[in-house]
Formats: C-alpha cells, sequence, structure tokens
C-alpha cells in the first residue's frame, strides 16, 4: 500500500516532517500536533482534515514507529530536541512499520515526560481486541477511519475541538488554545 | 484329545467330591462310555473293598462314579455308570452275594434312590452340558470377532488394571504382542507424564464409579511413538455388582486429529488472510474517497455539472465497495474471535436496530410485532450482527409495503428445538432459493432493485453455526420472508465443537 509519495508544493508546506533538533524549535514544537502515520494518502487527508477544520497548530508527521519514539524522546534523528515539550496531541495509527503503534503508546505511557499527553488512535481496523489493548495502554480515543470522507472530517473536527480546545492538561497551565473560528 | 485308557482314571473313583474345576478334553463318546464303565467298576471294587467296615455305604462310590461320569462324559456314559453299578450293587451286595439274586424289599429302596439319583445326574449333566458347549462356541464367536479387529484396540483389563487380553488391533496399534503386555500393568500404554499425574489409576476408579468413560489423549507405542488416541473403558460387572474387569477398546485418531489440525490452520490462515485483504483494501479507497471530495470541494468550480456528477459516482462507488469490505471484514471476523457465552435479548438487539433504521427513513410506516424480551444465549456482539442482517434485510424488503409488517419472535420447532425468527411481508423468495440465500455473494435480486452485497445472510449462516445453531428461511414471491435461527444452549457438547483449541492436548496430557 505504500507507494512513493506524493510530491508536490502543498505536501512540503504542510509536513514538516520532524524537524531537526535546534534549540529554537522547542518553542514552537510544544503546541505540535504529532501524527504518527505510515500510509502516505492516510497522512495527507488527515492534515487535510486539521487544516479544514482550521486547526493551526504545526503539525508533524512520523512515519514509523521509530521516528515517532525518536522524535518524542529525543533520540536518533531528532537527538537533542527537549523531550519535556511535548506535542499538544498525538494522532496514532495502529499499524506501524518498526515499531508498532501500540508500542509506541506503551512507550509515550511510561515515561514521564509524556504521560499526559492526549493520544488519539485513528485505526483503520475495527477489532475490538486492539482497542480493548489500546485503552488499556492509555489511549484517550479512539477513531476508526471511515472510508466517507466528510465523517472523517467531522470525526477529527470533533476530536481536535475537544483535546486541543476543551480538555485540561495538569502540566501545561495558561497555555496558548488553538484558535478556531465558525 | 485322544481318550485316555479308562484303567489309569481308576483311582479318581474313590469318594471324593468331583472337582470340576480343570475340564478334561472332551471325550469321544465310545471312550466316555468306557471311562463310565471302568468308574463303576472301580466304584464297586471300592465299596466292596470297605463293605467289611462300612456296609451301609455300599452305594456312595457308585453315586461318586454315576456323578464322574455323568460329568465328564455327559448323559449316556452316566446312565452306563447307572447301569453297571446296578447290576455290580445286585451281583456284590445283595444276598446272597456273587449271584443276581431277589433284593429285599430294603435293598430296593436304596436302589431306587440310586436310579433317580442317577437319572437326575445324567439330565442334569447333558443340559449342563449343551449350555457349556453353547456357551464355549459363543465365547469363541465373540473372542473371534475381537481378536480380528484390525481397526481398534480391544484390550481387557482385570479389576486392578492388569492386561488380561489382548486383540490383534492392540498388537497392530500398539505394537505390543500379547505375550508382552499380559498381566502387565495398562499404565504402560500412557506417556511417562501422565502415568506420573495418576491419569491411568483416575481412569480406572472414574470407569468403576461411573460405568463408562471416555477420554482423548496421547498414548505411547511399544516405539515410544506417540498416538492421540479415543479411548472408551467400560467396568465389567459381575452378578453382585462387583467390578470384576474392564474393557478397553482404543481408536488411534492420530491421522484424523492431524488433518482437523491442518483443517483448522487452513481456516484460520484463510480468515486472516481475507481479513488482511480487505483491511488493506480500505485505504486506497479512503484516499480515492478522500481526493475525489477535496477535488470536488477546492476545484469543483472547472468542472461542469457531469464532470461534478461523475466525481459524485466515484465517491459513491468507493462507499459502496467500503460497505461490501465491511462485510467481509464481519464475515472474516466470525472464525477469528473466541466466541463468548453470555445473555443476550434479542428483543433489545433487534429493537436497537430497528431505531437506527427508523432514524435513517423517519417517514416509511412500519408496523413491528417485537416481544417485551427475547433472552438468549451467545455472543453479544455477533447476535447482534445477526439480529441487524435480518432486520436490515426485513426492512430493505419491505421497501413497496405501506404499512410493512415485521415481526420477531420465537416458536419450537417439530424436532422440539426453540427457534428465533424474524418476518418480514416483503417482496420474500421462490422457496426454491431458500437454501442459496446463504451462500455469500449469491443475490436474488437485481442491484438496482434492492441494494447489497449478498453478504449478510452469509455472515448470519456462519455465527449461528458458530453457536452451534442452524438456520433456515421460507418464503413465498411477494408473500414475505421468515429467516429462523436456532441457538443451543451451551451443554458443552457443541461448544467443543464450535471452539476447537490446542488446549484439548493439555487436558489430555495431564
Amino acid at each position: 500500500m505504500n507507494g512513493a509519495r506524493p510530491g508536490g508544493g502543498w505536501q512540503d508546506a504542510e509536513q514538516r516532517v520532524a524537524p531537526d533538533a535546534s534549540g529554537g524549535a522547542g518553542q514552537e514544537a510544544r503546541h505540535c500536533v504529532l501524527l504518527i502515520e505510515d500510509n502516505p494518502d492516510d497522512a495527507r487527508l488527515a492534515i487535510t482534515a486539521l487544516r479544514t477544520n482550521r486547526v493551526i497548530n504545526e503539525v508533524v508527521v512520523a512515519r514509523d514507529g521509530e521516528e515517532a519514539r525518536d522524535y518524542l524522546f529525543g533520540q536518533g534523528r531528532h537527538a537533542g530536541r527537549d523531550p519535556a515539550q511535548c506535542p499538544e496531541l498525538v494522532l496514532l495509527d495502529l499499524k506501524l512499520p518498526k515499531i508498532d503503534g501500540l508500542d509506541v503508546l506503551r512507550r509515550i505511557r511510561a515515561d514521564d515526560r509524556t504521560r499526559f499527553v492526549p493520544v488519539v488512535v485513528l485505526t483503520s481496523s475495527d477489532e475490538e481486541e486492539d482497542v480493548i489493548r489500546g485503552y488499556r495502554l492509555g489511549a484517550n480515543s479512539f477513531i476508526r477511519k471511515p472510508i466517507d470522507f466528510e465523517r472523517f472530517l467531522d470525526a477529527v473536527r470533533q476530536a481536535a475541538t475537544y483535546w486541543l480546545l476543551v480538555n485540561v492538561r495538569p502540566d501545561t497551565p495558561g497555555r496558548r488554545a488553538a484558535p478556531t473560528s465558525g | 484329545m485322544s481318550a485316555p485308557p479308562p484303567a489309569p482314571l481308576a483311582p479318581l473313583a474313590p469318594p471324593a467330591p468331583p472337582a470340576p474345576d480343570r475340564r478334561l478334553p472332551e471325550l469321544r463318546q465310545a471312550a466316555a462310555l468306557a471311562l463310565a464303565a471302568g468308574l463303576a467298576v472301580a466304584g464297586l471294587a471300592l465299596a466292596w473293598l470297605v463293605s467289611p467296615f462300612l456296609d451301609r455305604y455300599t452305594v456312595l462310590p457308585s453315586v461318586t462314579a454315576v456323578l464322574l461320569a455323568s460329568w465328564y462324559g455327559g448323559r449316556w456314559p452316566g446312565l452306563l455308570a447307572m447301569a453297571v453299578s446296578l447290576l455290580g450293587i445286585d451281583l456284590l451286595f445283595v444276598q446272597p452275594a456273587l449271584t443276581f439274586g431277589m433284593p429285599t424289599a430294603s435293598d430296593i429302596v436304596r436302589l431306587t434312590f440310586f436310579s433317580l439319583l442317577s437319572i437326575g445326574a445324567a439330565w442334569a449333566s447333558g443340559r449342563l452340558r449343551r449350555s457349556a458347549r453353547a456357551l464355549r462356541a459363543s465365547e469363541a464367536h465373540t473372542r473371534q470377532l475381537t481378536e480380528e479387529v484390525r481397526e481398534y484396540a480391544i484390550v481387557a483389563l482385570d479389576p486392578a488394571g492388569r492386561i488380561a487380553r489382548w486383540n490383534r488391533g492392540a498388537e497392530l496399534i500398539v505394537g505390543y504382542t500379547p505375550d508382552e503386555v499380559l498381566g502387565r500393568d495398562y499404565a504402560l500404554l500412557f506417556p511417562p507424564e501422565a502415568v506420573a499425574a495418576g491419569a491411568p489409576q483416575r481412569e480406572l476408579a472414574r470407569a468403576a464409579s461411573e460405568g463408562r468413560v471416555e477420554d482423548e489423549g496421547w498414548r505411547l507405542c511399544k516405539d515410544g511413538r506417540p498416538f492421540w488416541a479415543n479411548v472408551v473403558l467400560t467396568a465389567v460387572h459381575d452378578a453382585r455388582g462387583e467390578v470384576v474387569g474392564f474393557s478397553k477398546i482404543t481408536r488411534d485418531l492420530t491421522e484424523r486429529r492431524r488433518a482437523e489440525q491442518a483443517l483448522r490452520q487452513a481456516n484460520r490462515e484463510l480468515a486472516a488472510t481475507t481479513y488482511a485483504i480487505a483491511h488493506d483494501l480500505r485505504s486506497p479507497l479512503r484516499a480515492l474517497d478522500g481526493y475525489s471530495y477535496l477535488l470536488a470541494a477546492g476545484h469543483g468550480a472547472g468542472l461542469d455539472e457531469e464532470g461534478r456528477a461523475l466525481l459524485g459516482r466515484i465517491r459513491s462507488t468507493s462507499r459502496g465497495m467500503g460497505e461490501l469490505l465491511d462485510g467481509l471484514l464481519s464475515l472474516a471476523r466470525i472464525g477469528r474471535e473466541p466466541l463468548r457465552r453470555e445473555e443476550v435479548d434479542l428483543s433489545a438487539l433487534a429493537a436497537r436496530e430497528l431505531d437506527e433504521l427508523r432514524a435513517g427513513e423517519p417517514g416509511r410506516p412500519v408496523e413491528v410485532a417485537l416481544p417485551p424480551a427475547l433472552p438468549a444465549r451467545g455472543d453479544a456482539r455477533l447476535l447482534g450482527t445477526v439480529m441487524q442482517n435480518l432486520i436490515g434485510n426485513a426492512w430493505k424488503f419491505t421497501a413497496g409495503r405501506s404499512p410493512a409488517h415485521l415481526a420477531v419472535g420465537e416458536v419450537e420447532t417439530e424436532r422440539g428445538e426453540r427457534a428465533f425468527f424474524v418476518r418480514d411481508d416483503g417482496v420474500g423468495f421462490a422457496p426454491e432459493h431458500a437454501t442459496q440465500l446463504f451462500r455469500p455473494f449469491h443475490r436474488l435480486h437485481r442491484a438496482d432493485e434492492f441494494p447489497g452485497h449478498g453478504i449478510g445472510l452469509a455472515t448470519v449462516e456462519r455465527i449461528v453455526a458458530r453457536h452451534g445453531g442452524r438456520v433456515w428461511a421460507e418464503g413465498r414471491p411477494g408473500a414475505g420472508a421468515t429467516v429462523y435461527f436456532t441457538l443451543p444452549t451451551a451443554s458443552g457438547a457443541t461448544l467443543t465443537g464450535t471452539d476447537p483449541d490446542t488446549d484439548q492436548e493439555e487436558e489430555a496430557r495431564q
């Protein structure tokens, strides 16, 4: 299913794939949404859905579990990134190359620095076992990616509104809200 | 078989209780008669010898001789011994001795008593010998039957579990010859860990208390090779109800088990493959629908009306295929996930489905007969899928009726089972199609008449089958359809049949 990434300026502008660590990036990355998704089409549609719903947070895309881990914990390619500057929201696909989604989730919950990050699982499976295991590992929410794009837009809008605007996290007093408008 | 000469047997004659434990081989008639005569003569001789001291008991040795002759020779030798004895007694003991004189009244009483006793003994022994012969013949027949059976190991055990008989089948299946195992504990057939866990003794104890035990598990051949055995162990009781032994019938099911496991494995793989395919096909469909949406939303202005209509068709087609894949996924999932047995209210499941359908088409007049509760036992999620499909079909195929009638309920079948049903008064179907309905991808209607993929009833069939039940449909064109299904109450039998897993092995090994 993983063809070559479709090229184009639009994509490059939107998908700032895990920027290399630099001292100044922290401030910005703090309010990012981390999208962990290996399928380029799904990633692109998810970003479009976020943008369509006027989510202006930076979207960082990790293409497999290893990249997600490196980004979250400042390792490998992202050595030096401050893990305390964690994303505002993680959108996690379960079926991932290298380290699978549930394993990423386990690592996020096992680390004090990322323990309270909201994780919304975007899954293409509706296997109840996955859902149960996901919740057991501390997923905050499950969204099944529907085929109907309008329903997907709606699901993303609800999730983004709730987790980025309504929900209160313990470690971010007075943080900047992601603005939306009608 | 050759007849021993009477003389050496004569010493047997002295008055001693006949000891029939050791059976002589069958004597041919002539030899038997000669033996009878010999016994009678020996009895008389003994009586003659002891008569000076014990003259009141002169008949006793003759009685013994007649009994022995009857016992070993049968009716005619017995009567011959009687005749010889009568003559001898007259000759020897009726005064004057050594002549055939007229017996006195008291002699007549004694001789009559002796004769009646002898005739009785001869008659009884004749009967006894006939039935013994019949018994031996029947036993030989049975023995031959069991001995010659090759497909089953038929083994007799004594009450302590030692092997008492070992047929040809046992020899072929397990490998030991009778000489190697007779008298040995049958535990030698079990794997060492089962012996250590006390399985052989437990099996015997259960057979003794319950009469019969059936078990499946690993057993060992002579060469140490394990084989998967089906064992039926039955206790044998005597007339007083004491256990006098066990019969053990064993079948080697290794091949069948292997085939079953291979089949299960293949089914699992097939289900997993179907699942993966259906799953992976969803993601390009999402892209297709998503990009079509974006094209229409962002660039719709550049398209004419037909272009926009075509985009709409692309989207509806991809959504249709999505539904098909969802159907395939749920069909594939039925075999993959463990079956749970819980209390389920089919009525509530039907009501939930009807609410959704009503919400989708609020204007449709549909009258529903739904009992307040319809308790069943099964997997709530799977039975939800059953009701969803059946109610969905009933809803769909009554589209032209105003008002449409739907009924959900239960009936008792002619076999006495409890069957649930979903009935409608929609378009129905021809009775000859009643079985085709449940085939996957088989549809009775064109897509433009009634939309669908032909998976719904196949899914229902699979779910009901996993519960150990059956499903069938009745209908007539234009007169509606009724789909029935049964959900046997969990009695274990259907559960083990439908939920096969490797755990059985563990159970069998303990």
